[in-house]
């Protein structure tokens, strides 16, 4: 006899429907499992037989073939186990065929029968929104991800002996409650930052303009505590990114159980020892990396200089297109990467380059060295550069009494909206093409422009750097056009080279 | 090597003399037995090269393609002949036009490491003293040497590079560019030493001896206690008085230590352009140009400056190396208006930051943007003919013992 329900399986962020046909047949005792199914997929059969024991239900000692359509589609992971129970339980004719209409199922068994949370049950829900499906049986644990989709009826099954009563009518499954009011974490609020005013300010102007923040300063001068003040910073999640966010964290299976809506913008801080499919996603299954789960967030790279060059070079894409490919034999997928980017790194390799107490140790040789490992297209990428200097006995001890987060943010909102409305996007995605037309200098502003060329060596490069920045001081400031003082404040912030050349050269 | 024994052990006169007829000699063919033992016998080596090379087509050959020149003591327009140093130097290599001498001549050293508010401070002496028509002469070292060497092809005047190797090794080699500006520019490279002569530590100390020979003055822009430039300016000092100019440091300054212990010794503080070219004019004859002509430092540029910018040049004032917060604890100026100030300091070209801090590259009136341009200009053609410099006359130039020894006439 023949059972039909459906599942997903898991491509990159989307998921795929795949339909599961259980067919119990005569001949020797046997299960096939066909259709691309990986090693989870297949030991599927052995995790079935030891859950439909523990639980009381009949093996069908038959030919049992186990098909998952489209066949040609690759399928990984442990979600097939459920929708091939409840086909299996169907087929064996214990279930009236019309409870399988519309079905969808997704949940890995244990051997005692209990449904396990699986990931990428949020992309599950949306595929089986899009296939109208009747309703989606999902792990109880997982029961408020797959609520977070609106016009789906989800249901949660703790244990295979469950939704075999349920399956006979005999049981209900768990139904999703209100939505639970994930409490947000507090803000890291930019009140505990004392003195680094001009690094406060770049983290203003980085949120506003959607700018690329690079922090340089001795060991312990708070540049991850400065980073961590970004994600605050930013406008809060709209109900779409909070979706997209919640999606990658659920492909990557790092939404903890019950978890709902993630509401805050993620800040992802790997190690400089990352490989290359660890920051940009990869794996035989494409998973995304980090600059995908730091999605609509932050991604923070401490020591930037430690960080190999490919995986530098790998970020080039997600930061000029907000979005990532990977390719792998059988597929292609693309990861959304549209992040905010901090780096931190050492001045120098010692770290004490322009360190009021400790004495740098380098060699002029060791600077040139460590000037060329910063340099590179990642660093073109990034728009403002501040040195955050070690904190003065004063400064320490002193009272607080900085601004906190929540002025400084309702600044960047204003300023953003003032951005979307004249150009649809932030100034720091701004192309160059359309930097003449957006960024309407000044006469005195241009003539410190063209001084700045000459005197400070800007290159074209940097030239528009500090366009950009500019027009977002403008923006901040309320100004339509870019003043002379907006311009000299963007100067300011720009990237200062760690070994005077100019003058190595001159003398 | 021990200073104290008034010359250095190493040096006979003849060792070196035996040095440069070898190198000659090597090249062509063997030394003659006969030089050698007129050389042991302590002959005038000058008269020996003359007499005796052995096969001076070759020889001259060899100078001819590296361009060089052989000028020997007792030649006419030998330029140590009115100040012998000490050690006496029997001959001297050189690329380009035989070098004026003392009396046209004034020497402007100081340290390798110096800040660059002393090189700026070396670029607009060396530009000053040009324009006043005098050669400026230099060891060629990175630094203040570097510095004035290039501030006198700014002004297009002539200058001097008294190198511690041969001339066709040209250390330090990223001086390279200057050297090549420097003849160019119609200035010479001179030397002691034979070609493919490397750079050694023993050659720089003898060097400096010829450098303040060639030199009616010394001009000590820059040096630390233990500075090579210290030994410069006692060759000068040697010769009387006045010869020594100083600029002089802060007293808890280290790299400026050694101005100051040469003024608690008798050389005389100079603090401006002016000072120096009134001191030469006092103490040496200024062939030609008038002072009243250079650039008049000074502290007059100070009070164009707005007060904030004034209180942060004020605090970078010895060449040191200041971080932002430094700065602001210093002139007690609020983060944004320190900001402002600093650009507006960088945009005029007298401070310039790096990651390690920000440090002062010039001053108003003295360098910088107001004394030398910020950047190096393309190099020029032949000097102009600036004030009307009378040169020496010509050196005999001796063609390496080619019978009769041709006059060089393209001085």
């Amino acid at each position: 006899m023949l059972a039909r329900l459906a599942t997903a399986a898991l491509v990159g962020l989307t998921a795929h429907p795949v339909g599961v046909e259980v067919d119990i047949g005569r001949g020797l005792p046997a299960v096939t499992v066909v259709g691309l199914g990986g090693t989870a997929v297949l030991e599927a059969r052995d995790r079935l037989r030891a859950a439909f024991g523990n639980t009381g239900f009949e093996w069908p000692d038959r030919r049992i073939t186990v098909s998952l359509p489209p066949a040609d589609l690759p399928k990984q992971g442990s979600g097939f186990d459920l929708p091939i129970a409840i086909g299996l339980l169907a087929a064996a004719g214990s279930v009236p065929p019309a409870a399988l209409e519309g079905l969808w199922a997704i949940g890995e068994l244990g051997l005692g029968g209990d449904v396990r949370a699986v990931k990428g049950v949020l992309p599950a829900a949306l595929a089986a929104r899009r296939s109208s499906a009747r309703l989606l049986v999902v792990p109880q644990a997982n029961l408020v991800e797959a609520a977070l989709v609106p016009d789906l009826r989800v249901a949660g099954a703790a244990s295979l002996g469950q939704v075999g009563e349920w399956l006979v009518g005999r049981a209900d499954l768990g139904r999703p409650g209100p939505a639970p009011d994930t409490p947000v974490p507090p803000v890291e609020d930019l009140a505990d930052i004392r003195g680094q005013h001009q690094a406060r300010r770049a983290l203003e102007i980085a949120a506003a303009g959607a700018h690329n923040l690079l922090l340089t300063g001795p060991p312990g001068a708070g540049k991850t505590m400065l980073a961590r003040r970004l994600p605050g910073l930013l406008p809060p999640l709209d109900r779409h990114e909070a979706l997209e966010v919640t999606q990658v964290f659920s492909a990557a299976g790092l939404l903890g159980p019950d978890a709902g809506l993630i509401r805050t913008r993620p800040f992802r801080a790997p190690h400089h020892a990352i490989s290359v499919p660890g920051l940009v996603g990869g794996g035989q299954v494409p998973r995304p990396g980090e600059v995908s789960l730091a999605n609509h967030g932050v991604l923070f790279l401490d020591e930037l200089a430690e960080f190999s060059r490919a995986a530098c070079e790998a970020l080039r894409q997600p930061l000029e297109e907000g979005e990532v490919t990977v390719s792998r034999a059988m597929t292609s997928v693309r990861f959304p990467a549209r992040f905010a980017l901090i780096a931190a790194a050492n001045p120098c390799p010692c770290g004490h380059l322009g360190d009021s107490r400790f004495a740098c140790r380098c060699s002029l040789y060791d600077l040139h060295r460590y000037a060329s490992r910063l340099s590179g297209p990642l660093l073109d990428r990034i728009d403002l550069y501040v040195q955050a200097e070690r904190l003065t006995a004063d400064e320490l001890t002193g009272a607080a009494g900085a601004e906190p987060t929540a002025p400084v943010r309702a600044r960047v909102l204003a300023a953003r909206a003032v951005q979307r409305s004249r150009q649809g996007a932030e100034n720091g995605r701004l192309p160059a093409a359309e930097m003449a037309d957006r960024c309407q200098v000044t006469p005195a502003a241009r003539r410190t422009l063209g001084v700045a060329v000459d005197r400070l060596g800007l290159s074209a490069r940097g030239f528009h750097r500090a366009l950009r920045v500019a027009r977002t001081i403008a923006d901040l400031a309320g100004s339509d056009r870019i003043e002379d003082l907006h311009v000299r404040e963007a100067l300011s912030l720009r990237h200062l080279p760690i070994v005077g050349d100019r003058e190595a050269q001159l003398l | 090597m021990n200073r104290a024994a008034g010359r250095p052990p190493w040096w006979t006169p003849r060792v070196g003399e035996r040095e440069v007829l070898l190198s000659l000699a090597a090249t062509p063919g063997p030394l003659p037995a006969a030089v050698a033992a007129r050389l042991a016998e302590g002959r005038d080596p000058a008269t020996l090269l003359r007499v005796h090379s052995p096969d001076p087509g070759s020889v001259a050959a060899r100078l001819d393609g590296l361009g060089l020149r052989f000028l020997v003591s007792g030649d006419e327009g030998w330029p140590l002949a009115a100040t012998p140093p000490d050690p006496p130097c029997a001959w001297l290599f050189a690329s380009g036009p035989v070098p004026p001498g003392a009396a046209a001549s004034v020497a402007v050293v100081g340290g390798r490491r110096a800040s660059p508010l002393r090189r700026a401070a070396a670029r607009s002496i060396g530009a000053g003293l040009a324009r006043a028509g005098w050669c400026v002469v230099s060891g060629g070292a990175v630094g203040v040497d570097a510095a004035a060497h290039a501030g006198a092809l700014d002004a297009g005047g002539r200058t001097v590079v008294v190198l511690g190797c041969g001339l066709d090794v040209a250390y330090p080699r990223a001086n390279t560019g200057l050297f090549a500006r420097v003849r160019s520019g119609g200035g010479t490279l001179v030397s002691e030493h034979p070609p493919s002569a490397q750079p050694r530590a023993a050659h720089f100390l003898p060097r400096n001896r010829l450098i303040a020979a060639l030199s009616a003055a010394v001009v000590v822009v820059e040096a630390a206690e233990d500075s090579g430039s210290l030994s410069t300016a006692r060759a000068a000092g040697s010769r009387g008085a006045g010869h020594v100019l100083v600029l002089p440091g802060a007293p808890w300054d280290p790299g400026s230590a050694g101005c100051n212990q040469l003024i608690r010794d008798g050389a005389t503080l100079v603090h401006s352009l002016t000072d120096i070219l009134e001191e030469l004019g006092t103490t040496a004859t200024a062939p030609g140009g008038s002072p009243a002509g250079a650039a008049a430092g000074g502290a007059g540029g100070w009070w164009q400056l707005a007060p904030a910018a004034r209180a942060v040049l004020t605090s970078l004032i010895d060449g040191q190396l200041l971080t932002p917060g430094r700065l602001a604890a210093a002139t007690d100026l609020p983060p944004a208006a320190l900001d402002a100030a600093l650009l507006d300091l960088e945009l005029s070209g007298l401070v310039r930051r790096t990651a390690a801090g920000v440090q002062a590259i010039g001053l108003p009136g003295v360098g910088g943007a107001a004394g030398c341009p910020a950047t190096l200009p393309e190099p020029r053609g032949p000097p102009p003919v600036t004030g009307t410099v009378e040169l020496p006359p010509p050196a005999r130039v001796l063609e390496c013992g080619g019978p009769g020894g041709d006059d060089g006439r393209d001085a």
